[in-house]
């Protein structure tokens, strides 16, 4: 089953200090790449090493391709890692490295020097093959980590957060790198991020994680414009996550606005919070509240995309609402607020 | 010794020894097994030979005869006395010069590297020779002392009980200045000119501020100079012309022009007590310390 | 760790000021060494400081001098067997103790700390009494042993020094690349610590070269090393002839100092090694 290509089945590791995963599932189809999305901690590094190997979960399966790969140790699994210290090997030259797992798995010579070429050449690093990591810089390091993991054509690729030791826009151009490299041949892989952008540049099927577990699964746009649960909305930052209480089939907010909003689909219980992005939010400035909910501005931050204003009302609830340019308030100032309901996403907990 | 996974932003790298606990102790087999039969077995030896009944190699029993004797004769009472009291004059010494040493080196780091290297070196240098040059040099010094009429022995500096502190003090001085220079690395010129606008004066910040830093490290290099300086033969052999008699070396001359055994059994043992509590106290103090500090 | 002085604020020529009296200190360590090199030139065959000639004759001599020519092979032979034993203990046990669980860690360093802090007399006591129970007292494979004994705590630490500055990463980078565990130690993790592995050697074989109070126990009387040889000798007589023996010693000792400053070794020495035996 191509949807199955990758299947990870009740994983779970634990740390006596804590951390770890707990009774993880997750499945990726052959060619896609699934990024794993959470802060410090969530247990997506621990996830990344079970699947190498490096790591034996204390209960679940591993399988990958049809092969129950939960007992075979990690250099027999055709798996590729890449490390965010790129552990690239120091007394040996960029060739060798990148020749080192065609090298263990006795590839002959001829056909390693090629497939070497043509993996340096995919990366843009072929004069450097003769130099030694350390004569290289961050970027060229990576690409060679890369180089080395995609040689071996294996079954999946692994990265861990292998970008967030890089300069800003090195990574955006090893981002879109990696993309269309992992297209163009095909390649299955997780990829390890706490980085948002990352996620939604890279992932054809992202999982946000928390403390060890899988909050949601879904494609990008599944998860950045209708996130599911308000880990999810928190955590990705993108929009205001508003406290609402149900009511029948309605929701209220704290300052008295009531929700047209039916439980997301899938129904994992209530309706805690609903996601609102701050351009759907109508903002003008008003010292007697006529025609929206009364507030004051209590930030002001200048953006490339407009104005960031963050309002509080008078309930205390604080909510960022963004402005054209040009049309950016001072800090102070009284405003009034409305909100265009329709647009919210309903959030379950 | 600890393992350094490069640091990550996620919680923890895999944990050493995951799964290779087995692992573990195969490759440390054979280092825990050469400890156990070359540390472990001969100690144990020789415990059981400073019980033994007569002064034979082999001989069994218990008795407790040889220690009773140990303290019942004089002049192996004197000899304890000598070890003890060059140990402590060494780790005075050292300790003094040590500190001034690493406090120096650290205020004024010229050519740091190149005086490490210079202080580290005379200690691959063979013992025996490094006396040697030292009994040459100490000849020159004896006879300038005699021409300047302040010394009338003939012997001088060389064999006597000076010789050996001076001796010992040349071996344990680098250990020492490095223990303490490693304890001042924490030392920050703003440390010092903070205490100044505080109103300290010179020897105020001295005594306030450099030398509580310093305190673990004089006590951690007091603690094996002490040892050092106790359970040294060939110093006070070579040094002390005869003169002086130390518990080491009366170890040596039992064994080996009188095979009395278990007599030097005893001795050893007794040294070994002796010097266990000046190290444990000194361990736990500097524990101490080293918990008030930064 | 460097001193964390601030010399931003200091006038320019205040900067890495030298200090007179830790030179002064440096070079009084030194001048013993010195003054054998020097008294070992004297063409005359008895001992002046400072000599009044110019002459190597007794280089020749000292090397052609029976009891010092055999006792000096007898030196490097067991020098250089305990290189190779202290290796094969040491490297496996520096991994286990870099890689291992706590339990093994703390093992292992209980196993290289004792010796460390016991007196010379008693280990060397000790092991005379265990050898001779088992005839094996004045025996090579005996001081073999005993220098192994001396030299493993400064092993084990230059060893763990230079593992420790190894990404565990690399070992498990090999591994998804196919190398399995051995295989990634071996291709990996040994080239970067070779400097390590140099400077533990050289330590193992310096210590067992110029070792004092285990030979001193442990050899037999006509057998004996040359540290022991010398003592003997500087027992009766002083003169050019041992002057120049000692020389060819400290020549030896800087060598290796050399050797381990470019290896990056030399530091270990005092840095938790504390102690060495004479």
């Amino acid at each position: 089953m191509t949807a199955d290509y990758l299947r990870i089945a009740g994983v779970t590791k634990q740390y006596p200090t804590g951390g770890g995963v707990d009774d993880v599932d997750l499945t990726l189809p052959r060619g896609e790449m699934l990024v794993l999305l959470g802060p410090s901690g969530c247990g997506k590094t621990t996830l990344l090493r079970v699947l190498a190997g490096l790591l034996r979960p204390d209960a679940g399966r591993v399988h990958l391709d049809g092969a129950d790969l939960t007992d075979v140790p990690t250099h027999r699994r055709n798996i590729s890692m890449v490390f965010q210290t790129w552990a690239l090997f120091p007394t040996m030259s960029v060739r060798d490295n990148v020749a080192f797992g065609l090298r263990m798995r006795r590839v002959p010579r001829a056909e390693r020097h090629r497939r070497v070429d043509e993996a340096l050449a995919l990366v843009g690093l072929d004069e450097f093959a003769g130099r030694k990591p350390r004569q290289l810089s961050g970027g060229q390091q990576q690409r060679v980590a890369l180089a080395r993991a995609i040689v071996t054509r294996p079954t999946v690729m692994l990265l861990d957060e292998p970008l967030s030791s890089l300069d800003h826009r090195i990574r955006v151009q090893l981002r879109g790198q990696l993309k269309r490299l992992q297209r163009e041949l095909g390649l299955t892989g997780v990829y390890v991020t706490h980085d948002h952008t990352e996620a939604l540049a890279l992932g054809d099927r992202i999982a946000v994680m928390d403390a060890g577990r899988v909050v949601e699964t879904g494609t990008p746009i599944d998860v950045f414009s209708r996130p599911r649960h308000r880990y999810t909305a928190e955590f990705l930052g993108l929009a205001n996550v508003i406290p609402v209480t149900p009511e029948g089939r309605e929701c209220r907010t704290a300052f008295g606005d009531v929700i047209e909003a039916g439980a997301p689909a899938g129904g994992d219980g209530p309706v805690v919070a609903v996601a609102l992005r701050p351009d759907a939010i109508r903002m003008v400035e008003s010292a007697d509240a006529a025609g929206g909910h009364p507030g004051v501005v209590t930030a002001v931050e200048f953006q490339p995309g407009g104005v960031l204003h963050e309002v509080r009302l008078r309930d205390g609830t604080s909510v960022q609402v963004v402005a054209v340019p040009g049309e950016g308030l001072p800090v102070g100032a009284p405003v009034a607020l409305s909100f265009e309901w329709k647009k919210a996403v309903p959030l379950v907990d | 010794m600890t393992l350094t996974a490069a640091t990550r932003p996620e919680g923890r790298a895999a944990p050493p020894g995951d799964g290779s606990a087995r692992g573990g102790w195969l490759l440390s087999a054979p280092l825990l097994l050469f400890t156990a039969f070359m540390f472990v077995y001969p100690a144990v030896s020789v415990i059981r030979t400073s019980l033994a009944e007569s002064n034979a190699l082999d001989a069994g029993g218990f008795t407790l005869r040889h220690y009773v004797d140990f303290f019942s004769d004089e002049l192996y009472v004197k000899a304890l006395t000598n070890t003890l009291s060059i140990a402590v004059l060494t780790v005075l010494v050292t300790g003094v010069l040590g500190l001034v040493y690493a406090y120096q080196l650290t205020m004024r780091p010229g050519l740091r590297q190149l005086q490490l290297a210079l202080l580290l070196t005379p200690l691959l240098v063979n013992g025996v020779v490094r006396i040697f040059g030292l009994q040459l040099g100490l000849i020159s010094v004896d006879d300038l002392l005699g021409r300047l009429g302040l010394t009338d022995s003939p012997l001088g500096l060389n064999y006597s009980f000076t010789g050996i502190v001076i001796a010992l003090v040349m071996f344990q001085f680098p250990f020492m200045a490095m223990a303490i220079y490693a304890s001042l690395s924490r030392l920050d010129t703003s440390l010092v000119e903070a205490a100044q606008t505080l109103g300290a004066n010179r020897f105020s910040v001295l005594l306030r501020v450099v030398f509580p830093l310093a305190v673990p490290g004089l006590v951690a290099g007091g603690v094996l100079t002490f040892a050092a300086a106790a359970g040294t033969f060939i110093v006070p052999a070579m040094m002390g012309g005869g003169r002086v008699n130390t518990v080491p070396q009366m170890i040596y001359t039992s064994v080996s022009q009188s095979q009395l055994w278990a007599t030097a059994s005893a001795f050893a043992v007794i040294l070994v007590v002796v010097l266990v509590i000046p190290i444990m106290l000194g361990s736990h103090f500097g524990n101490r310390s080293t918990a008030g500090g930064r | 760790m460097a001193a964390t002085v601030d010399t931003r604020r200091r006038p320019r020529r205040q900067r890495q000021k030298v200090s007179v009296f830790t030179l002064m200190m440096t070079i009084l360590l030194l001048l013993p060494l010195v003054v054998v090199a020097f008294a070992s030139l004297n063409p005359d065959p008895y001992l002046l400081f400072p000599p009044e000639g110019f002459s190597l004759r007794w280089f020749g001599d000292a090397l052609a001098y029976p009891s010092f020519r055999t006792s000096l092979t007898l030196s490097l032979r067991i020098a250089l067997i305990v290189v190779v034993v202290g290796l094969l203990i040491t490297v496996p046990a520096a991994v286990a103790l870099t890689r291992g669980t706590g339990r093994v860690r703390r093992t292992i360093q209980l196993a290289t700390a004792t010796p460390l802090v016991t007196p010379d007399i008693l280990l060397a006591l000790g092991l005379l009494i265990m050898l001779s129970q088992l005839a094996l007292a004045n025996s090579v494979l005996g001081l073999v042993l005993g220098h192994v004994l001396v030299g493993l705590p400064i092993a084990i630490q230059v060893l763990v020094a230079g593992l420790a500055g190894v990404d565990p990463n690399l070992e498990h980078a090999a591994a998804t690349l196919g190398a399995s565990k051995i295989r990634a130690f071996l291709t990996v993790t040994l080239p970067s610590i070779l400097p390590a592995i140099g400077s533990a050697a050289v330590f193992l074989f310096i210590f067992s070269f110029d070792n004092v109070s285990i030979s001193l126990f442990l050899s037999a009387p006509g057998q004996t090393t040359l540290p022991i040889t010398l003592f003997q000798y500087l027992e009766n007589n002083a003169d050019p002839t041992v002057a120049a023996m000692s020389t060819i010693l400290v020549v030896v000792g800087i060598a290796a100092a050399l050797v381990l400053g470019r290896l990056g070794g030399l530091g270990q020495l005092a840095g938790g090694a504390g102690r060495r035996r004479r």
